[in-house]
C-alpha cells in the first residue's frame, strides 16, 4: 500500500476527526437531526473541512513554525464564514454562536494533516479526513432520529445513546490495521 | 438548572477535552489546568472587549478564539516537560483552549441579568467539568493502565482493560456519565430528551 493511499485510510479511519481523534466529536454530537437533512450539511462541513485542511496542512509545512498557529486560527475563522454563508452554525448554542462548535474541528484536522508531511500525503489525508467526517456526520444523524422517536424512556434517548454508539464505532474502528 | 441537564451541558461543552485528554489522571490535570487558564484570560478580555457598537460580535468571539488557542498552543506542549504526558494527549491539551466551556463563562455573563449570577453558575460549572475530568481520568488510568499517577496498583493475575484507555473508553465513560446524571432521583428530563440545545 503506497503512503498516499494510507494516509487517506487513516484519516478515513484510523484517525476518523470524530471517533478516533475526537475533534470533530462535539459537532457530530450535537449538529445533525436526521440522516435525511444531514445529508447537505455533512457535505458542506467535509468539503470546507477539505480546503481548510489542505490550506491548513500545505501552509503549516512551508511556513516557519512560529507563523503556524496564526496560520491555523486564520484559516479556521475563514473556513467558520464560510460555513454561516452556507448557511450553517447560525445562531447560538449554549449562549454562545454556534460557529464554535466548528472551531476545534477546524483546528484540530489541521493540525493532524500538517502531520502527513508531503502535499500528496497532506491532500490524500484532508480527503480521507473530511469523508470520515462526512460519513460520522450522517450515520450520528440517523442515530439521534432513531433514538428520538424510539419508545424508549426519554432518559435514555439522545445523547447517551448518540455517546455509546460512538463507543461502537470507535470499537469498530480500532480493528482496521493497514500494511 | 437541575442537575442532570448542568451535567449533560458541562459534559457536552467540555466534550473534546473530555474524550482526548483523559488517558490518565496527569493528562487531565494538565488539560483542566490549561483550560482553566485560559478561560481565566478570556473572561478578562471579554470584560474589556464587551459588546457594543465599536465591537461586533463577529470580531469579539474571533479575538477570544484566537487568545484561547494561543494560550493552550504554548501551554499544551510545555505540559509535557513537567510531567508524564502521553504524545498523542498533546494534541488535545493544545486544543484544550478552543473547548465550549472555556468561552461558557463570557457567554452566560453576556446573556445573565447580573455578574454574581453568571459567576456563580459558571464557578459550579468548572467545578462540575474539574471533578468530571479527574474522575473520568482516575478511572481510564486504574482500568486502562493498571496504574495511579503512574503507579501501578494492579499485580498478580489482573490485566488492565485496555480498551478504557482507547476511543472506545473515552466515548464510554461520557456516555456512562451522562446517563448516570439522568438517572439521577428527582431529575425531569424532556420528552426528547438530553439538555436545552
Amino acid at each position: 500500500m503506497s503512503e498516499v493511499t494510507r494516509a487517506f485510510l487513516d484519516g478515513m479511519l484510523l484517525k476518523n476527526p470524530v471517533f478516533m481523534t475526537f475533534t470533530g466529536a462535539l459537532l457530530a454530537a450535537v449538529i445533525p437531526r436526521s440522516a435525511r437533512t444531514s445529508w447537505a450539511p455533512a457535505a458542506r462541513y467535509s468539503v470546507v473541512f477539505f480546503f481548510a485542511a489542505l490550506l491548513g496542512g500545505a501552509l503549516a509545512n512551508s511556513l516557519s513554525s512560529a507563523l503556524v498557529p496564526l496560520v491555523f486560527v486564520g484559516t479556521s475563522l475563514v473556513s467558520v464564514l464560510v460555513l454561516r454563508h452556507l448557511g450553517e452554525l447560525s445562531g447560538e448554542w449554549m449562549g454562545m454562536p454556534a460557529a464554535i462548535l466548528a472551531i476545534a474541528p477546524l483546528l484540530g484536522i489541521q493540525m493532524l494533516v500538517a502531520q502527513a508531511g508531503e502535499f500528496a500525503g497532506v491532500v490524500a489525508s484532508a480527503g480521507g479526513n473530511s469523508l470520515g467526517f462526512f460519513l460520522a456526520f450522517v450515520l450520528l444523524g440517523a442515530i439521534r432520529e432513531t433514538s428520538r422517536i424510539s419508545e424508549a424512556k426519554p432518559v435514555f434517548k439522545t445523547n447517551p445513546v448518540v455517546l455509546f454508539s460512538m463507543a461502537v464505532f470507535a470499537l469498530a474502528l480500532v480493528g482496521f490495521i493497514f500494511w | 438548572m437541575d442537575g442532570s441537564i448542568r451535567t449533560e451541558r458541562v459534559v457536552l461543552l467540555g466534550l473534546v477535552t473530555l474524550l482526548g485528554a483523559t488517558v490518565t489522571v496527569v493528562t487531565a490535570v494538565a488539560a483542566l489546568a490549561i483550560s482553566a487558564a485560559a478561560a481565566l484570560v478570556v473572561c478578562g478580555i471579554g470584560r474589556i472587549l464587551r459588546p457594543s457598537e465599536k465591537v461586533s460580535d463577529a470580531v469579539r468571539w474571533s479575538v477570544l478564539l484566537t487568545v484561547g488557542f494561543g494560550i493552550s498552543w504554548i501551554l499544551g506542549p510545555l505540559a509535557s516537560y513537567v510531567a508524564p504526558v502521553p504524545e498523542r494527549a498533546v494534541l488535545f491539551l493544545q486544543l484544550s483552549g478552543v473547548a465550549p466551556i472555556v468561552y461558557y463563562g463570557v457567554a452566560r455573563r453576556d446573556g445573565a441579568g447580573s455578574d454574581g449570577d453568571a459567576r456563580v453558575d459558571s464557578l459550579r460549572s468548572w467545578v462540575l467539568f474539574g471533578v468530571i475530568l479527574l474522575g473520568t481520568g482516575l478511572v481510564r488510568e486504574v482500568f486502562g493502565r493498571g496504574t495511579i499517577l503512574g503507579y501501578l496498583i494492579i499485580t498478580g493475575y489482573a490485566i488492565p482493560a485496555d480498551f478504557m484507555g482507547s476511543p472506545v473508553g473515552a466515548f464510554l465513560m461520557a456516555g456512562a456519565i451522562v446517563l448516570a446524571a439522568r438517572l439521577l432521583p428527582g431529575q425531569r428530563i424532556e420528552a426528547e430528551g438530553g439538555v436545552h440545545e
